[in-house]
């Protein structure tokens, strides 16, 4: 419905979801999870693209008519991105599997998102197939003002707030069992066997751990352009997902931030990857079509 | 000594993992494993050898029965696993004696086959839920300490569970295991087992455990109460795994109930 609404905007992301939501707040059972998500995947993708009704008689669900209606506007359905937190090389398989767009998050650094995307790349590399930028994708928390300085002064108090009040995850709640497979808890536990014994406690960032580390994009706008075009070139990623707005940050900070985001930085950025060809940003129906369409139809109803 | 076996039960059916030690003439016991799974053939387990032919297998999910979980849909599944395993193994009936996840199943076997249960030892058994008695979540716990909560303290974890295996392989063994216990009782361990309870006729002994973090003591009542002339006991020193921490006491339960009809 989105997809109509918007005329072919939409960008499908399928998270698989953390424990601590889908499972212990959702009630899913982690022990079937993975198993369930990729058996709705598959009912998804068909029912947008099979013209004709068919029955799903799924191991987790049972569906006699599939029939969606509205149907997507983009064909054959809209671009899949799949966003991992941490390092799973299952989700790196999938997307390179599927040709789907492969998103981490840059919210532990500079350096945990690029062993990500290294890792996905490489599975790319291992298929034989062309590592387009555009198919990987890296979303940051960006901050920014006239000048450096300003930033801090006006975005520090924010980011505290949010380590502070908004992260605190319950440890009982890090994972669900069944939630990682056993590749995955093999993989976890021998990179984490020492912080699973005897975890740090967690502790407030300072604002210079946090440039140094680059968990966060900040300061004037020939900063964050610098800071940003290491990121997305190191990381090789053709898409960018800002995040402008974190914990307690007020709606006109938000905004002034923002409006330098776009009218300084965004140009300096996006011919970036002109070499290359982007299939996964959403088609959208050309706006011209979109009114005629209206029009014809609106004629139709009259 | 015991050994560990791989048996085909059936054609088409499932392949089980099992403990068998003991004289084989000797009136048979089936095991059913708690939520830890058999992290070796132990104490318990080799004291109830001196007495039956003690039949232990990892359920399907468990151990090295860990790729076989997406073949067990639910309770009845599990019922015919070991059914079909005592029949395999030409044992007609037996005392059943289930631990936590696997006094729920022994209830099930004992509610559903009440022919191939001679009596039913059912300790710490999860599958009733009380609102007033709900216990610690076993699912929601520290991922660098899964299981300590089902032990009378944490060190006991990693004596009992963990100790003289590879420290990789047992934590994966052990968050496994969890994994195959979640399947049938999460979000809450309420299995439906309720209402099946009041089919039971064979003779019935609860025990809970003085320190078990998961199944109250309370619950020995409510479980007592619903199955037909059950009795109830309590077992000091022990939490929620009571064959890895009171062995020996567990093992004298069994064989005074099983083979005595003494509950003392």
């Amino acid at each position: 419905m989105l997809d109509v609404i918007s005329g072919g905007r939409i960008v499908a992301g399928f998270p698989l979801g953390t424990p601590m939501d889908a499972n212990f707040a959702y009630g899913a059972n982690p022990a079937e999870f993975r198993r369930v998500y990729r058996e709705h995947h598959d009912l998804i993708l068909r029912a947008w693209q099979d013209p004709d009704v068919f029955a799903w008689n799924g191991e987790h669900s049972k569906l006699r008519y599939v029939n969606i209606w509205p149907r997507p506007v983009q064909r054959p359905h809209p671009p899949i991105w799949i966003p991992a937190d941490g390092i799973s090389s299952e989700t790196w398989d999938f997307c390179a599997e599927r040709g789907y767009a492969y998103v981490c998050l840059a919210s532990r650094g500079v350096a945990p998102a690029q062993a990500a995307m290294d890792g996905f790349w490489s599975r790319i590399e291992a298929r034989g197939l062309s590592c387009n930028p555009y198919q990987g994708v890296v979303s940051q928390t960006i901050v920014v003002a006239e000048s450096d300085a300003e930033a801090q002064e006006r975005y520090q108090p924010h980011l505290d707030y949010t380590a502070m009040h908004t992260l605190g995850d319950f440890p009982g709640w890090a994972e669900a069992p069944g939630w990682r497979t056993e590749r995955g808890i093999r993989e976890r536990a021998a990179r984490t066997m020492a912080d699973l014994a005897d975890p740090a406690p967690p502790r407030v960032p300072t604002w210079q751990e946090r440039i140094e580390s680059g968990s966060l994009a900040a300061g004037s706008p020939e900063t964050v352009t610098q800071q940003l075009e290491h990121l997305v070139t190191s990381l090789r990623a053709g898409h960018l997902v800002g995040v402008f707005h974190v914990g307690d940050m007020p709606h006109d900070a938000t905004l002034r931030s923002t409006q330098l985001f776009a009218e300084h930085i965004i140009p300096r950025l996006r011919h970036l990857w002109d070499d290359y060809s982007d299939h996964w940003s959403p088609t959208p129906i050309a706006t011209d079509r979109l009114t005629r369409t209206t029009e014809h139809e609106l004629a139709g109803v009259n | 000594m015991a050994e560990l076996k791989t048996l085909d039960l059936r054609p088409g059916g499932q392949t089980a993992h099992v403990w068998e030690g003991g004289d084989a003439n000797a009136p048979a016991l089936l095991f059913l494993h708690p939520i830890t799974g058999i992290p070796r053939w132990g104490d318990a387990l080799e004291s109830l050898a001196r007495d039956f032919h003690v039949i232990a297998p990892y359920q399907p999910g468990w151990g090295p029965a860990k790729d076989d979980l997406p073949g067990a849909r639910d309770g009845l599944d599990l019922v015919l696993f070991n059914v079909d395993l005592l029949n395999t193994l030409g044992v007609a009936s037996a005392h059943v004696v289930g631990v936590s996840i696997g006094g729920w199943i022994g209830a099930e076997i004992a509610a559903i086959r009440p022919d191939a249960v001679q009596s039913l030892t059912l300790i710490n058994p999860l599958g009733l839920w009380s609102e007033q008695y709900p216990g610690e979540d076993a699912f929601a716990q520290h991922p660098g300490f899964p299981t300590a909560v089902l032990f009378s303290n944490p060190d006991k974890r990693t004596e009992l569970l963990m100790a003289d295996r590879d420290p990789m392989d047992a934590y994966v063994g052990e968050l496994l295991d969890l994994r195959a216990s979640a399947k049938f009782l999460w979000p809450i361990p309420d299995t439906g087992v309720g209402r099946r309870l009041m089919r039971i006729d064979t003779r019935t002994l609860i025990a809970t455990s003085e320190h078990d973090n998961i199944v109250a003591t309370e619950m020995g009542d409510i479980w007592r109460a619903a199955i037909p002339g059950a009795q109830s006991v309590e077992l000091a020193d022990s939490g929620h795994i009571a064959d890895l921490e009171v062995p020996d006491a567990l093992a004298d339960l069994v064989r005074n109930f099983a083979l005595e009809g003494v509950t003392a």
